[in-house]
């Protein structure tokens, strides 16, 4: 009965946030001109509304969910509380992948085209992940694993900023990076919103799997669970998840640490319940960040990434001193 | 009645062969007490007969099938198996660590009585009701042993494979743990037990297989497998056996 009274907080959280921010930004809206009138001044505010807010606000949610219910996927399946999709290198190949589009593309070229490259990349780091690590590699080969790919996502990063075609591109790529909802569109969510849903309904299905294995893999095997096939299913719905959410975002990090952690607590720490109670608050902390960068510097939007960075960092800091007490 | 048999089993890691051509079986009624030095193999074998571990010759037959045949979900139903210093990686309630237990057949929804009553049950069993509610991290190195043994006995399968459950109970628990596993072979089970407690195994199991270097070196009743030249050869140790109204019992006298 308790988790249900959490769920209800959470969306009702989530609720009251996605009003506040459909109504944030540099004209006010007026409901009541909004869904009950005609008129000139009543289209400008449902073109505000459509073009502008609505997309902002739905893109916030999902991607907040989507990066929310990924971090606290992969903390299941490494068992270690400070794997996140970011620290893993999964984002960062998936930033890459988008970056290469920009680079030859720039923004003429299709949406379709930049988010199946940032899917692809965030597909092939998670192979490569698990080439390196091997077939029943420990956490801490995987960690390492994914620090390595990370490590060549940013280096690749580093090059296409280096060989830019020109100042623009750089600048694009870098405002990019650093995460944004602004100036996104309807077609972009209809776009990335399959993919997203997609990857979290397949990581919703496997929580079973992630409690099973609390107790290790050999007895998640022994279990019933066929651990590679569980293992590739996760995977692959992380990649098409995140490979989604970091094309229609850029690179925002620490959403995928921060709310996991805060909320296991609240499920008693059962890896399979936190999935769905991440996704709902990650939703609503990356819309209520979404309100405040918008707030804090109106006209000059400070950037998500920037926002998310700040907040995040500390708290890593403090988890790994946490971690260090508990082990030692 | 539920029958393991394993023929001419042999297991290497990285072209070093850590098993060799084990034969041996078990059946409904057995408690048969695994035993050997470190390093026997006795952890592979378990984890072999349990189906976890890749085997280079010969066949694991599981009531009558090949045991590769068997779909992950169905061997777990009829085989359950408990890895040596198991651990949980998250600090959940006692209570939902023995619940996963139920796994192999409830994924979903935990509502059926027989569940609760399983559950409840394993908890009783291990002496862990009062602890229940109490987050993993907080007990003992021996308590958390027998939260994961509730665990296997959450399962209810017929038959049990469980590498060294009692190492770090005290000489109360252990007896509690073997009784259970007594009372299930009473009811037509099936348990193979590694032990380092010789005398426990004496006690308890209606027979001993005795490994060592990879290979069964005896395979009997107590009296059988339990003799001083054994000890001598396969422990390095000189010990007196005695006979004693509540069973054998193996006293060690000095190192060889």
């Amino acid at each position: 009965m308790k988790i249900w009274s959490l769920y209800s907080v959470l969306i009702a959280v989530l609720l009251l946030l996605s009003v506040l921010h459909l109504m944030t930004g540099t004209m006010p809206l007026d409901w009541s001109l909004l869904f009950f009138s005609d008129g000139n001044k009543a289209t400008l505010q449902q073109i505000v509304f459509h073009e502008i807010r609505l997309p902002r606000t739905l893109l916030a949610a999902s991607v907040g969910a989507v990066l929310g219910i990924s971090g606290a996927a992969m903390q299941g399946l490494l068992r270690n509380p400070l794997a996140e999709p970011g620290l893993l290198g999964v984002s960062s190949a998936a930033a890459l992948g988008a970056v290469l589009s920009i680079y030859y593309g720039g923004t003429v070229s299709h949406p379709v085209v930049f988010l199946s490259t940032a899917i692809l990349g965030a597909a092939l780091a998670v192979l490569l992940m698990q080439m390196l690590a091997g077939r029943n590699a420990s956490t801490s080969t995987v960690i390492l694993a994914g620090v390595a790919v990370g490590a060549v996502a940013s280096s690749g990063i580093a090059l296409a900023l280096n060989f830019a075609p020109n100042p623009y591109a750089t600048a694009e790529i870098v405002y990019w990076l650093l995460g944004s909802f602004a100036n996104r569109t309807m077609d972009e969510w209809w776009l990335a919103m399959p993919c997203m849903l997609f990857g979290s309904v397949l990581l919703l299905s496997r929580a079973p799997f992630l409690r099973a294995l609390t107790l290790g893999e050999r007895t998640a095997q022994s279990l019933g669970f066929a651990i590679g096939r569980e293992r590739l299913l996760m995977v692959l719905a992380i990649a098409v998840s995140i490979g989604a959410a970091i094309a229609v975002s850029g690179a925002i990090g620490f959403i995928g640490l921060l709310i996991p952690h805060l909320m296991r607590p609240l499920v008693a720490h059962d890896p399979g319940r936190l999935l769905p109670v991440s996704a709902l608050s990650g939703a609503a902390l990356m819309v209520a960040i979404d309100i405040s960068v918008q707030v804090l510097a109106p006209g000059r939007e400070l950037k998500l990434g920037v926002l998310t960075a700040l907040l995040g960092a500390p708290f890593f800091f403090y988890l790994v001193v946490r971690e260090r007490r508990a082990l030692w | 009645m539920v029958k393991l048999s394993a023929d001419n089993v042999s297991v290497a890691y990285r072209q070093q062969a850590v098993l060799h051509d084990i034969s041996l079986s078990v059946s409904g009624g057995e408690l048969i007490g695994l035993l050997g030095p470190n390093g026997a193999g006795k952890s592979t074998l378990l984890n072999t007969l349990a189906g976890l571990q890749v085997f280079s010759d010969g066949d694991i037959r599981l009531s009558n099938q090949s045991l590769i045949d068997y779909s992950p979900r169905q061997r777990a139903r009829l085989l359950s198996y408990l890895p040596q210093s198991a651990q949980a990686h998250w600090p959940m309630p006692i209570r939902e660590l023995v619940r996963l237990g139920r796994l192999p057949y409830r994924q979903w929804r935990f509502r059926s009585e027989d569940d609760h009553r399983l559950v409840e049950q394993a908890l009783h069993d291990t002496d862990l009701l009062a602890l229940a509610e109490r987050p993993f991290t907080e007990l003992s190195g021996g308590e958390q042993m027998r939260v994961m043994l509730a665990r296997m006995l959450a399962t209810d399968a017929p038959l049990w494979l469980a590498d060294e459950p009692v190492a770090m109970l005290d000489w109360f628990h252990q007896w509690q743990a073997m009784s259970v596993f007594q009372r299930h072979v009473g009811q037509g089970g099936a348990v193979i037990v590694a032990l380092h407690d010789i005398n426990l195994a004496a006690h308890f199991c209606t027979r001993l297989i005795l490994l060592n270097g990879g290979r069964v070196v005896a395979d009997g009743s107590v009296e059988q497998v339990l003799t001083s030249e054994r000890f001598a050869e396969v422990y390095r140790m000189q010990v007196s056996i005695l006979s004693h109204p509540a069973g054998l019992t193996v006293l060690p006298e000095r190192m060889l």
